[in-house]
Order: C-alpha cells, then sequence, then structure tokens
C-alpha cells in the first residue's frame, strides 16, 4: 500500500514540473540549425540572421504587401547626385538606456566592414555606401558608389548596434573609412555583454549549442504601435537548436517546444492531422534548379564523341523537357515544392511571369530535339547533386535521372555530403548538377547575375554560374539593372534577362522550395515576410 | 613502474603525433571549408580574402608545419566556423559528455553486473535463459531506433520526461554538471538509458561466461569446503574475478562513449562534444576536427593506462612488467 503511494506521488511530481514549465508567458521554439556566433556581424548565414534580428533591428524591413516598410529609419528621400537622405525614429532607446542615433548607424557599418575572422560577412549589405554625412542626431546624407538602385533593401539585412559598447565617440565615415572607430569582439557578444539592441526582445542567456534565452524588452518603443506589426508578447523566448529532424517533431508533440522550424516533409500529414498543431509554409523565396557545364573538356560525359553536347541548345530543352514537374512536386516535394514556371518564384522583383511563361513537358518533343541535335541514340552523363543541403534533394536528383533515363540519357547520378558537392562543383567535376539558389531580399536580379553572368573578378557575376556560361546580352542586361535607379524600369531588365535565360536553359528550375514552421495551437504566427529568416516578434499567445 | 610509466608515456606521445598529422592530411584532402562557409554571392576577391585569412592558400605541408609548431605550445587553432580557439570549443562541451558517459557506465555496471551473475548461476533453468535472451535485444537494436522509441513512448505519448536537451546545470570545481540538480536528472534519463543498454548487454554476458568458468574452479569449492559463507565467496572470491574482462571492456567503452557519443547526442539534442564533432566535420571545419581528434587518442591512452593498473590491482598474478 504505501509502496504504490510512493509511486503515484513521485508520478504526480513528474507531471507537475512538466506542467510547471509551460507556465507564464514563455515560447520555446527548436530551430533546425545553430547559429555560429550571436554576434549579428559575425557570419552571414540564415541562424544568426534569425537570432539576431529579435534583439538588433533594422532600418527597414520586408513586408509582402508593400515592400519595403520603415523600422528604424522613418522615411528616405532620394537626392541628386546618388544621395539618399534618412531620416531616423526618434525617441528610440537602447537596451541599456541611451539613445538611438545617427553614430549608432555609423558605427554598425563601421563593424560590418571591419569584422574578424568571419567566415563570410555582411559586408555586400553595405558595399554601396561611401560617405555619411550626419545632419543632426536623426538626419543623415548617404552617398552612393553608384546608382546603386538595392541600397535601401539591402539596409532589411543588418541590424543596428549600439555605440555604446565601445564607448559611444563619434565617428566619421568617408570613403569606406572609419574614423575614430573602436572595435568590440564577437567574444563580448556571445557572453551577452555588448548585445544591446532596440529591439522587443532583451538577451538573457546564451549557451552555445544548447540554447539561447530572450526576455520581453518592456520598454520597446514599437509596444503600442498596432499598424502592421504584433505587439511584443512574449515575456521569455527560448531559442533551441534541435538538429536532428526527428527529435525537433518529437519535442513538438511532446510539448516541449511551441514552435519548430523545418519539420520533415514526411512528418508533415502527421503533423496537420493533429488538431493541437498547425502547419503554417511560408511563401517561396529559393528555386531548385539543374545546371549545365559549358566548358569543352566537360568531363564525365560518354557516347558524345568528346565533344559537350550541353553547349547545344537543343539538347539542354530536351533536358528540360523530358522533366514532369507536376510529379516531381507531387510524389516528393509535396506542401513543401511548387512547380517552377520561371526562373524564380514570382515573389521575386522582376519576376512577375505577365508574359505566361512556363516550363513544358514534352517527351517527344525531347526525344525529336536530341536527334536533330545529332544524339539519337543518347549518351551517358553525371548528375551531381547534395544530399543534405536541400529538401529531398537527392530524391529530387534520383528521380529526374529516371525522367532523362526515358528519352534515351543514361544518367549516372553522384550524391554527396554538401561539404564535399560544393567543393567538386566549384572545381567543375560535374556536367550538370542541382543546387539551389534563394534571395530574401526578394530581388529577382541576384538568380540572373549570380547564376548566368558571366564570372569576372571584383564584380560578384557568375558567383554561382559554375558552368562557365557566358551571354553578352545578359551581362549588359545585369550591368542596365544595377545602375538603375527606378524601380520599375529595373524590373523590366531583369524580367528580359530572364525570358533570355528561360530560353538559352544554361541552367533551368525544376521547383520552388517553400520553407515550413509546425506550432502548437496556442501561439499565434503572422507571418510578413515567409522566409527563412523569421522574426519571432510575429509569434503571440493565442487567446 | 616506473620504468613502465616512461616508457607508456613515450608510446603516448608518438602516438598523438602520428594520429596528429593523419588527420591532418586526412581532413585536409577532402575539401576547400570556404566553399560552404561562404555567402554564395560573394564576389571572388572576398573568396581569395577569406581562403588567405585561414591560411589556405600555403601549400599544405607548410600548413601542417605551422600546424605542428602552434599545437607544442597548446594552441590548436581557432575554428573556422566560429572563430574561437578550436580545443577551447571542445572542452567546454566536455562535462555534458563526461556525466553522460560516467552515469551510462555506471549504471551500465551497476544492473550489469548482478544480472550476469544471476545468468551465470542459473544457467540451467528459465531465469538465466531470459536473462541472455534479453541482452541479446540489448546489443543488437541501434542505438538510435531504442533512443527515438524512448522519446516517442516517455516523452510524447506519456509526457512524463522530456525530449531533448540537457537540464539545469550546477558548479562543482568551476564546471557545469546536469547531474547535481533534480530537473538536470529528468533529462539524463533517456540518454542515459538509451546509452546503457548495449554496454549493459555486453557487461551480462561477459560476466555470466566468468561466474560460469569460475564457479567450476578448484579455489571456489575448496572456499565453500572451509566453511566460508555464500556471500563472501560471491562478493570477494567470483566477483572480484569476472571483473578483469568486465574492466576491460567497460574501460574500451568508456572511452568510446566519450569520444562518439554521436548518435545519442543528436537524437537527444545532447550538447555535448559528440554533436559538435559531426558538425564540425560536415563543415570541415578542420582545426575543430583534428583537436578533437588529438584529444580522443589522449583519453583513449589514459583510459588504457588506468585500466592496466586495475588489473594489476585485481589480480595478483598480472605484474606491470610486461606492456
Amino acid at each position: 500500500m504505501y509502496k504504490k503511494t510512493k509511486l503515484a506521488w513521485v508520478v504526480i511530481g513528474f507531471l507537475s514540473l512538466s506542467v510547471i514549465a509551460h507556465a507564464g508567458s514563455k515560447l520555446v521554439v527548436a530551430m533546425s540549425s545553430e547559429p555560429t556566433s550571436i554576434d549579428p556581424y559575425f557570419h552571414n548565414l540564415s541562424p544568426n540572421n534569425t537570432v539576431a534580428v529579435n534583439v538588433f533591428e533594422e532600418l527597414v524591413y520586408l513586408d509582402d504587401k508593400i515592400g519595403v516598410a520603415p523600422r528604424l529609419a522613418k522615411s528616405w528621400k532620394l537626392l541628386a547626385g546618388n544621395k539618399i537622405e534618412v531620416n531616423l525614429r526618434q525617441g528610440v532607446k537602447f537596451h541599456d538606456g541611451s539613445d538611438f542615433t545617427v553614430n549608432d548607424v555609423i558605427y554598425s557599418v563601421c563593424r560590418i566592414l571591419n569584422i574578424k575572422n568571419s567566415p563570410s560577412s555582411l559586408a555586400t549589405e553595405v558595399s554601396s555606401w561611401k560617405d555619411i554625412e550626419v545632419v543632426n542626431d536623426h538626419k543623415m546624407i548617404i552617398s552612393k558608389l553608384n546608382a546603386a538602385p538595392m541600397m535601401i533593401t539591402r539596409m532589411s539585412g543588418f541590424g543596428i548596434i549600439s555605440d555604446s559598447i565601445s564607448g559611444g565617440k563619434k565617428i566619421v565615415y568617408n570613403g569606406g573609412k572609419c574614423d575614430g572607430f573602436k572595435y568590440v569582439e564577437t567574444v563580448e557578444f556571445d557572453t551577452g555583454k555588448a548585445m544591446i539592441g532596440t529591439g522587443p526582445y532583451r538577451f538573457k542567456q546564451y549557451i552555445k549549442g544548447e540554447k539561447l534565452v530572450y526576455v520581453k524588452n518592456q520598454n520597446y518603443w514599437g509596444k503600442d504601435d498596432m499598424s502592421n506589426n504584433i505587439p511584443v508578447a512574449y515575456d521569455e523566448l527560448e531559442l533551441r537548436p534541435i538538429k536532428n529532424a526527428g527529435a525537433r517533431v518529437a519535442a513538438l508533440l511532446s510539448g516541449d517546444v511551441g514552435v519548430i522550424e523545418a519539420p520533415a516533409v514526411q512528418d508533415l500529414p502527421r503533423l496537420e492531422k493533429n488538431p493541437n498543431i498547425k502547419v503554417a509554409v511560408a511563401p517561396a523565396v529559393r528555386s531548385i534548379y539543374i545546371m549545365f557545364n559549358f566548358r569543352d573538356d566537360a568531363p564525365e560525359i560518354e557516347g558524345t564523341k568528346g565533344k559537350n553536347p550541353f553547349q547545344d541548345r537543343r539538347v539542354r530543352e530536351a533536358f528540360s523537357l523530358a522533366i514532369d514537374r507536376n510529379l516531381l512536386v507531387k510524389r516528393i516535394m509535396g506542401k513543401l515544392g511548387q512547380v517552377a514556371t520561371n526562373i524564380a518564384p514570382e515573389t521575386m522583383h522582376g519576376m512577375h511571369n505577365e508574359g505566361g511563361l512556363k516550363y513544358e513537358y514534352n517527351l517527344t518533343k525531347a526525344k525529336k530535339l536530341l536527334t536533330e541535335a545529332g544524339y539519337a541514340k543518347g549518351f551517358t552523363v553525371t548528375l551531381g547533386t547534395p544530399n543534405d543541403r536541400y529538401i529531398n534533394d537527392a530524391k529530387i536528383a534520383q528521380a529526374v535521372a529516371q525522367m532523362w533515363a526515358r528519352i534515351g540519357i543514361k544518367t549516372k547520378v553522384k550524391s554527396v555530403t554538401r561539404s564535399i558537392f560544393f567543393s567538386r562543383r566549384n572545381k567543375g567535376v560535374y556536367p550538370v548538377w542541382l543546387a539551389g539558389w534563394g534571395d530574401l531580399t526578394l530581388d529577382g536580379e541576384s538568380f540572373i547575375r549570380a547564376l548566368s553572368g558571366t564570372p569576372s573578378k571584383g564584380k560578384s557575376y557568375g558567383a554561382s554560374n559554375k558552368g562557365a556560361y557566358s551571354n553578352a546580352v545578359i551581362d549588359a542586361l545585369i550591368d542596365k539593372a544595377g545602375n538603375e535607379a527606378d524601380p520599375e524600369i529595373r524590373a523590366q531588365h531583369i524580367a528580359s534577362a530572364a525570358a533570355i535565360i528561360h530560353k538559352e536553359k544554361n541552367w533551368f528550375a525544376t521547383h520552388y522550395q517553400l520553407f515550413p514552421w509546425a506550432i502548437h495551437k496556442s501561439v499565434n504566427y503572422h507571418p510578413v515576410v515567409g522566409s527563412e529568416k523569421t522574426s519571432f516578434r510575429y509569434f503571440s499567445p493565442a487567446k | 613502474m616506473l620504468q613502465f610509466l616512461l616508457r607508456r608515456t613515450i608510446q603516448s606521445f608518438l602516438l598523438v603525433c602520428a594520429m596528429a598529422v593523419v588527420v591532418f592530411i586526412g581532413v585536409y584532402a577532402i575539401g576547400n571549408p570556404i566553399d560552404i562557409l561562404i555567402n554564395p554571392e560573394a564576389p571572388p576577391s572576398e573568396y581569395d580574402a577569406a581562403v588567405k585569412r585561414l591560411g589556405l592558400d600555403l601549400p599544405m605541408h607548410e600548413q601542417l608545419w605551422k600546424f605542428i609548431v602552434n599545437a607544442a605550445g597548446g594552441d590548436f587553432g581557432k575554428s573556422f566556423v566560429h572563430g574561437v580557439d578550436a580545443m577551447g570549443m571542445i572542452l567546454s562541451k566536455f562535462p555534458a559528455t563526461l556525466e553522460l558517459a560516467i552515469l551510462t557506465v555506471v549504471f551500465s555496471v551497476i544492473i550489469g553486473v548482478p544480472l550476469g551473475m544471476i545468468a551465470g548461476f542459473n544457467h540451467h533453468n528459465s531465469i538465466g535463459r531470459t536473462i541472455m535472451t534479453g541482452s541479446i535485444f540489448g546489443f543488437s537494436l541501434p542505438n538510435f531506433w531504442i533512443g527515438m522509441l524512448l522519446i516517442l513512448v516517455f516523452a510524447v505519448n506519456l509526457g512524463w520526461l522530456p525530449s531533448t536537451g540537457r537540464g539545469e546545470t550546477e558548479s562543482l570545481f568551476g564546471v557545469e554538471f546536469s547531474f547535481l540538480t533534480l530537473n538536470g536528472w529528468k533529462y539524463l534519463i533517456l540518454p542515459v538509458v538509451t546509452m546503457s543498454l548495449y554496454k549493459m548487454s555486453i557487461v551480462i554476458r561477459l560476466s555470466r561466461a566468468g561466474t560460469m568458468e569460475i564457479i567450476e574452479q578448484d579455489y571456489i569449492k575448496f572456499a565453500y569446503a572451509k566453511g566460508l559463507g555464500k556471500y563472501r565467496v560471491i562478493f570477494v572470491h567470483i566477483l572480484k574475478n569476472i571483473l578483469i574482462p568486465v574492466v576491460t571492456v567497460v574501460g574500451l567503452e568508456f572511452g568510446s562513449v566519450l569520444a562518439f557519443a554521436v548518435v545519442t547526442e543528436t537524437v537527444f539534442a545532447w550538447p555535448g562534444m559528440g554533436k559538435l564533432l559531426i558538425d564540425s566535420i560536415l563543415l570541415l571545419d578542420r582545426p575543430v576536427v583534428v583537436a578533437y581528434l588529438m584529444l580522443v587518442v589522449l583519453m583513449f591512452i589514459v583510459i588504457n593506462f588506468i585500466v592496466d593498473v586495475l588489473y594489476a590491482l585485481l589480480d595478483p598474478r598480472i605484474r606491470l612488467t610486461s606492456t
């Protein structure tokens, strides 16, 4: 009798402990990857940006309905002579009580440009900032290096840190040089000392690899602003990295966490059937594509008498015609994929597809084109793909290989882990490969510049054009778009280039990849821009 | 004893050096970490700057030489990905893995040895056979599957225990351990059970075999004949003698848990060294991988040394002269 009572108390004890863990307004979020540091400028990596933006707010943010929207910058005006006048919001205080002024913006830009040991920095976000003229504490005039049409959009890519972490000295920014700038090390952020921002959440605790805890900023400047943001809702926000997809889903189902990022595709049906959980899928920002190697000596092609068949447009067209994109999305991607019609999702600036472009599926036509090009008997080729970078990447590649087999192309799929895949692809080891490209600034231009621009030193053209494709017409359009300040005209340049790529197919998209979140019903989610970087200010307790 | 120590130390040092060189060359040969770390939109000039900064533009033997020189001074380099001291990062995760490993070993021995002895005494009847069949399941079922099953049953369906993570910690000698808090135990139970199932099965089988062999020995018969009590015979004479193979295996397994608890740590999101290792391998973070493996070699050497010393204590027939 006594033993049973003891057992009952132990059970009750455990159960009540887990109940207490959920009391109080606290949200626990499980992320699918870990930030390499909580220093917002250390590494331009998706999880780093996701956690930083809750503490360090940007000057502007991207809203999928109204485009670029004001955050810490209240308004801006384009002036003659490649200048922008920016008015900062007044009355904003940092977490340590100091005022938000122009000097904080200058300090932030300087630190981005002078960051130490960064594997990949945010410098591209401020690459066109030439000089900053300080008019007063809340007004500055930025001189641009050139037309830099994306400069304001790119302001959504970094948060503002406080100059008080280095003493608050006034800095003069001229021609990329920072006079009076004192550097603060990354470790100061990791320990929390320098984690001073203006955001709705403030830093509480960080244990690398384990958890990051934020608490509500009681003096948040926007707490009464209901215009298109939700007021800060949780007293405490805990972010935990759980890399294993199964463990992440288990954590959500067991109630240990309230929100999870990127549940695995195979778990989605189970999560959707569960009445306590809802699955939210953010709009697409990423294309998954197949790209060809244009070099004369492209390796791993057999049966073509030493020629590179991909230099012939008809062959590339045939390869695209053989792919049944509807089947790929239906069978393999499910809710997480959208059939590609243009080279990039329509949410991207310049890709609005009024021309009704689409990728056709036609096996007969494909075989005819191959015959015309002189490959009636087909040939053998290797398809390279990563197996742990994109959702179901290896499966897509295998399906594509089988589809190519139907037009007489024997395809060997070489699927490797991402570290090896990217090294090899960049060295030109594959004749054709699968990869992905996304743009969080919702600008279609990067798809064209990085994937079809002619690679050249200095400019970032063709940064991912590892097939060495070169087209002078496309390059000219990229030049024009880069120097055009009017967004409408710029969009036309981008659309024209996209149409050329859609026809020439040095690469073509198979589908757009969507980014899912699974949320417990006690949490409300109001996504503003669906993306792989999200701010947790958009989560609030459900009534 | 001194001669033994000296010889062991020199051998160990040579082993660590050889290991470092092999690992360095191996990871170097896989590829260039910059390709994964860098923003794909970055212009080639930034790519070159990053390569230079990490010292990857030097030929391999120069990189190796630089590494050896620094390592001799205790500096194993900065992580490519995190930018902080590689060895420091590993050592900061060490306590988490250590407490998991120690508790696993303790748990598997405390349960495995008695069960094995019971199986040994009862090898002719169903009690013994049941224990042995159970042990087969223990070492054949894959680690991660057991882990996920336990999470499914205890965390998702019953909600008794948390599914992932590590609990609250308290400081002991300046190091944070979670077994010192009640909350910490909640998080420890499932990972420890998962990992110890395999070791427990091995320990059971070893103890059973040892017990069955020893109870046939003459000195046991003489002990009973002299009139020694049953419990004295079991705990002093039989137990001590079956422990030698158990100690060997436990020593090896302890080392392997410390070094390679990757699967369990991944399934339970336990913030230990194993998780750090697999992440670093996938990102080609060479300084961390090399520093980690050198640490692991060192650990195995120390553990084996302790095991050898324990032999001498347990069995007077063994002397430390043979290495």
